[in-house]
């Protein structure tokens, strides 16, 4: 079992409202944009097979409610994951501001083994909103923050134009695969199946 | 481990206790699930993700811990649905597993199965997909109990992303289309409403908050299914107006309930585009005054109109579908329906919809007053009937209301909105007055002119309880925040202003008719700086006036108009204050106006004061220092008034109480001897009504010597007093050669160089003693003066000439 082969990705994308988190999600997985604002409601994920070198893996994105309201059930589909998206949009200071937030708020939510170097990848989305002319954060100011929090992978993109998507979720792919921690394995004491009520937790536990 | 036998105690470590033995089974179950599933055996691998499946079945666990379980046996079945995936690859068909997964003992285990394989059937197209879903979400009818019935229903959702017949879906065709893929999402939607309403109404009423908490838990299960109904690409406008929209209303509004009502309209206005809101407001506003009287309304309300003030700025166009849907009018009768319609909705809460309608008519219509207007008529009418003066909360709503015009808009003009008054009449005294405040704050930041005596009048109406006392508002005034308002309304003063300077003058008579009636305390603030305008006034028509304009309001009516202010403010008593307004008056009368009688009179005025209400020797002291500068600067007095105001002042000088004031005021009186003479002018010349500058050398040296006898008085008195560390006495001689030097650089053929070498010595001997030579101040003050000698003595120019005699 414990050779069992991972082939399942999980990654969360996480961000303000209105950043674009679904539609990065739409545009890398479905190909399509919709410039219409609709607030996710709840968490949810879409799949897609992915190569990456030499092995197909599937990701199984988690695009996530921005709007607080609609996060009632809290963050549980955090743990496990394997890669964290932060987005924000490039002509918003505020939802740069944010990054910080969502980063500690995932670091402690999903508590990876090991937090300072658990994969995340920033994007600074909707670069194409008026050709730039409306930026509020500078892409040296971003990657200087993505450098700060232990070189975090920065992308700039537009999931309008479908600009660096691919690039960016190929580098999240690549990123969360490095990620292999050792997975919760465990391990039943008794093979014996009419005594279920014995059975006790996972000696890998320590 | 927990010590055995005493087991937990609180409710979240007994959580924490049924979710660990729960997901402790589950991960048992799965290992052999994932044997099963590697050793390609299908039986075993159903019973024993049926075997983890049991454990979803608990009713211990609250929402976000059920969610934890719901997850981990979430991730576990994503191996089942591989296997299932390959399943087909091995040419089995999946109406036989559609089959086989039914034979699972319970209904729960059962139902999740179904829903995975009815994923991969989907997926397969062996089937048309309308027919599983539609099969799958009747199926799903078998779990009735809330929590577990939601997450199920949830999984089936989740499972099912994707595979519905969406136009363009590759499921569509034979499949279905995009009908039976809205149709497969409301019948989820609303049985998954229904099932958390009837939460509601299960259990005890003692528990109502915990099952309150835990509905709000859930509510993004239910909400879920309108994002999956916003994502999907066949969802046009007509059907969402038609199909969807209706259905979904009809759902809201007949559960009757409170937490479900307020939480889906939210959803709908956030899930759903601006678009479709735009062109379905009859429905969607329809709806709000159904809703059940305990849901916030205005929340609902403002969460709309802020989705649509933000639509309406990202392109001019959209303002324009927004006047043929005539949006305003029709957001405006719903609030006005739903203020009616709800006779329970507190009033803080109807101050608030308005609040939200307002800020929506400021940002799509930012110029259009009338609106506005139309808001404030509304709002009033709402709450008259709602008693909102003893609501604390409602009137701080109301404040915020009446706020955001004045900062949007010209206050001035707002303020004359005919129903911004009635708005404000709703308000208690004492908010009143708090309102009050914002307005000339707002005044104060935004520099706004008020130009005319209707506009003035207008302001002071709204402002009152600023200017007079209004019972109800002075209790809990302490006199610091008394002095801030009064010190903003003296500010509010210098925004009064009019091109035209007969209006400022009535402006002028207005206000000071106002500030009369606020009594003194508040005069001591208000009037000052009324008198200051007043005498800018003056420059202004003075101006006019060699312009040759025709005028009504000349400088002299406007002075006496100033006379009649500060004579008020001296009665207060505030003679200090008065005194220095009387002489900056003067000042203006004389060098502003040229107008010598009224010049007089204002010296004559401070005179009066100075004699009769200055309270001590040191205010004395500054007084007559004022009153010393303001008559030397004054060039419009004949000699005879000159004279009399003259010896006026240097016969102050001389009954000052201490010997040093008196010294150094007589040399400053001898200055009164002494005017400068203005570049550009000969000594003799006089224009205009501006007499000659003096030049007394007689006078001044008079002066000068009265001024050194004081000083040896006062030297004799400290040594009389044996005070022999005093040197008091020396600083005077210090002071006095330096006005002898003044008057030396000056011309005055009085001061020869010889009286000055005199001085200088006499002063040298005194620096003599050792007592000076302690004194820092006054040995730096001697060695400047020295200092400035051996300077002048340098100069090459006829200065240098003129010290050239003198030896130090």
């Amino acid at each position: 079992m414990a050779s069992r082969k991972r082939t399942l990705l999980k990654v969360i994308i996480l961000g303000d409202s209105g950043v674009g988190k679904t539609s990065l999600m739409n545009q890398y997985v479905n190909k399509k944009f919709s410039s219409q604002y609709k607030a996710t409601i709840g968490a949810d994920f879409l799949t897609k097979e992915v190569q990456v070198d030499d092995r197909l893996v599937t990701m199984q994105i988690w695009d996530t409610a921005g709007q607080e309201r609609f996060q009632s059930l809290g963050v549980a589909f955090y743990r496990g994951a394997d890669c964290c998206v932060l987005v924000y949009d490039v002509n918003v200071q505020k939802t740069f501001d944010n990054l910080d937030n969502w980063r500690d708020e995932f670091l402690i939510q999903a508590s990876p083994n090991d937090p300072d170097n658990f994969p995340f990848v920033v994007l600074g989305n909707k670069i194409d909103v008026e050709e730039g002319r409306s930026r509020a954060v500078t892409e040296k100011k971003a990657k200087q923050w993505s450098t700060q929090k232990g070189n975090i992978p920065y992308f700039e993109t537009s999931a309008k134009e479908d600009t660096n998507v691919d690039a960016a979720f190929q580098c999240i792919a690549r990123n969360a695969l490095k990620n292999e921690t050792e997975e919760e394995m465990y391990i039943p004491d008794t093979v014996d199946m009419n005594t279920q009520q014995t059975a006790s937790k996972a000696s890998s536990c320590c | 481990m927990a010590t055995l036998g005493e087991g937990p105690v609180t409710p979240q470590e007994e959580q924490v206790k049924w979710l660990q033995e729960a997901s402790t089974n589950v991960k048992r179950n799965a290992f052999y699930m994932k044997r099963a599933v590697d050793e390609d055996n299908m039986r075993e691998a159903l019973k024993y993700s049926a075997g983890l499946l049991v454990e979803l079945r608990t009713s211990l666990l609250t929402p976000q811990k059920y969610f934890e379980l719901y997850m981990q046996a979430f991730d576990e079945l994503r191996h089942l649905e591989a296997f299932f995936k390959e399943h087909h690859t091995k040419g089995r068909s999946y109406a036989d597993l559609y089959e086989l997964v039914q034979h699972a003992g319970s209904v729960l285990p059962r139902l999740y199965l179904l829903c995975t394989v009815g994923s991969c059937y989907i997926r397969s197209k062996e089937a048309a997909a309308k027919e599983i879903l539609k099969d799958l979400v009747e199926m799903c009818k078998g779990v009735q109990h809330p929590t577990r019935g939601l997450f199920l229903r949830s999984y089936l959702c989740q499972v099912s992303r994707g595979l519905l017949p969406d136009a363009g879906s590759e499921y569509e065709g034979e499949g279905g289309d995009i009908n039976d893929a809205i149709d497969f999402l409301l019948v989820n939607f609303t049985e998954m409403n229904k099932l958390w309403v009837r939460m509601q109404h299960q259990g005890s009423q003692r528990d109502k908050d915990r099952r309150e908490k835990e509905r709000q838990q859930l509510a993004d299960l239910v909400g879920k299914n309108l994002t999956y109904l916003s994502q999907l690409d066949g969802l046009d406008f007509t059907l969402y107006k038609d199909v969807v929209l209706p259905r979904i209303m009809e759902q809201i509004v007949s559960c009757k309930d409170d937490i479900a009502q307020q939480y889906l309209m939210q959803c709908v206005i956030q899930g759903f585009p601006d678009e479709f809101h735009l062109g379905t407001l009859e429905t969607l506003l329809g709806a709000c005054p159904e809703l059940q009287s305990g849901v916030k309304v205005h929340i609902i309300l403002a969460s709309l109109l802020d989705r649509l003030a933000r639509y309406a700025q990202t392109d001019p166009s959209v303002v324009d579908a927004f006047n043929k849907a005539d949006a305003f009018g029709q957001l405006n009768a719903a609030a006005s329906k739903v203020a009616t319609q709800q006779a329970e909705m507190p009033a803080a809460d109807v101050a608030a919809m308005y609040i939200a309608l307002l800020g929506f008519t400021g940002s799509v219509y930012p110029d259009r007053l009338d609106s506005v207007d139309q808001v404030l008529a509304a709002t009033h009418a709402a709450l008259q009937s709602r008693a909102t003066s003893r609501d604390a909360r409602a009137e701080k709503q109301l404040v915020a209301l009446l706020s955001i015009p004045l900062d949007k808009f010209d206050v001035v003009t707002v303020l004359g909105l005919n129903n911004y008054p009635h708005v404000m009449g709703l308000l208690a005294p004492a908010t009143q007055k708090e309102m009050a405040v914002k307005i000339v704050q707002v005044i104060l930041k935004n520099t706004t002119r008020v130009t005319s005596v209707e506009k003035v009048d207008m302001l002071f109406d709204f402002i009152n309880p600023l200017i007079v006392d209004v019972e109800g508002t002075q209790d809990d005034t302490d006199e610091e925040d008394f002095a801030d308002e009064q010190s903003l309304i003296a500010r509010l003063i210098h925004q009064f202003h009019s091109e035209d300077t007969d209006v400022q003058h009535q402006i002028l008579t207005a206000a000071h008719k106002r500030f009369l009636k606020g009594g003194p305390r508040r005069l001591k603030h208000t009037l000052p700086p009324l008198a200051f305008l007043a005498l800018q006034t003056v420059q202004r028509i003075k101006a006019r006036e060699e312009a040759g304009d025709a005028l009504d309001s000349s400088c002299k009516t406007v002075l006496q108009f100033t006379h009649g202010l500060i004579a008020a403010l001296a009665a207060v008593p505030m003679a200090e204050t008065a005194l220095q307004l009387f002489l900056a008056a003067a000042y203006s009368a004389s060098e502003v106006a040229r107008l010598e009688l009224i010049a007089y009179e204002f010296f004559e005025q401070a005179f009066i004061l100075y004699e009769e209400d200055i309270p001590d020797s040191r205010s004395e002291v500054t007084a007559l220092q004022s009153i010393v500068g303001c008559l030397h600067r004054c060039r419009v007095f004949s000699a005879e008034s000159r004279e009399t105001l003259v010896h006026k002042a240097t016969g102050y000088s001389g009954k000052l109480l201490k010997k040093p004031d008196q010294c150094r005021a007589v040399c400053s009186c001898s200055h009164l001897f002494w005017q400068d003479i203005p570049e550009g002018e000969d000594a003799g010349s006089s224009a205009d009504g501006v007499q000659p500058p003096v030049r007394d050398a007689d006078a001044v040296m008079v002066c000068l010597k009265r001024a050194l006898k004081i000083a040896n008085a006062a030297q004799q008195q400290s040594a009389v007093a044996l005070k022999a560390s005093d040197t008091s006495h020396v600083c005077l001689f210090v002071d006095i050669l330096n006005h002898y030097l003044y008057y030396f650089e000056q011309g005055n053929t009085n001061i020869t160089p010889s009286v000055l070498q005199s001085l200088l010595e006499l002063v040298s001997n005194e620096m003599a003693n050792d007592h000076c030579k302690k004194d820092a101040a006054l040995e730096a003050f001697y060695r400047n003066t020295l200092k400035h000698i051996a300077w002048q003595k340098k100069r090459e120019d006829g200065v240098g000439k003129l010290y050239e005699p003198l030896q130090i």
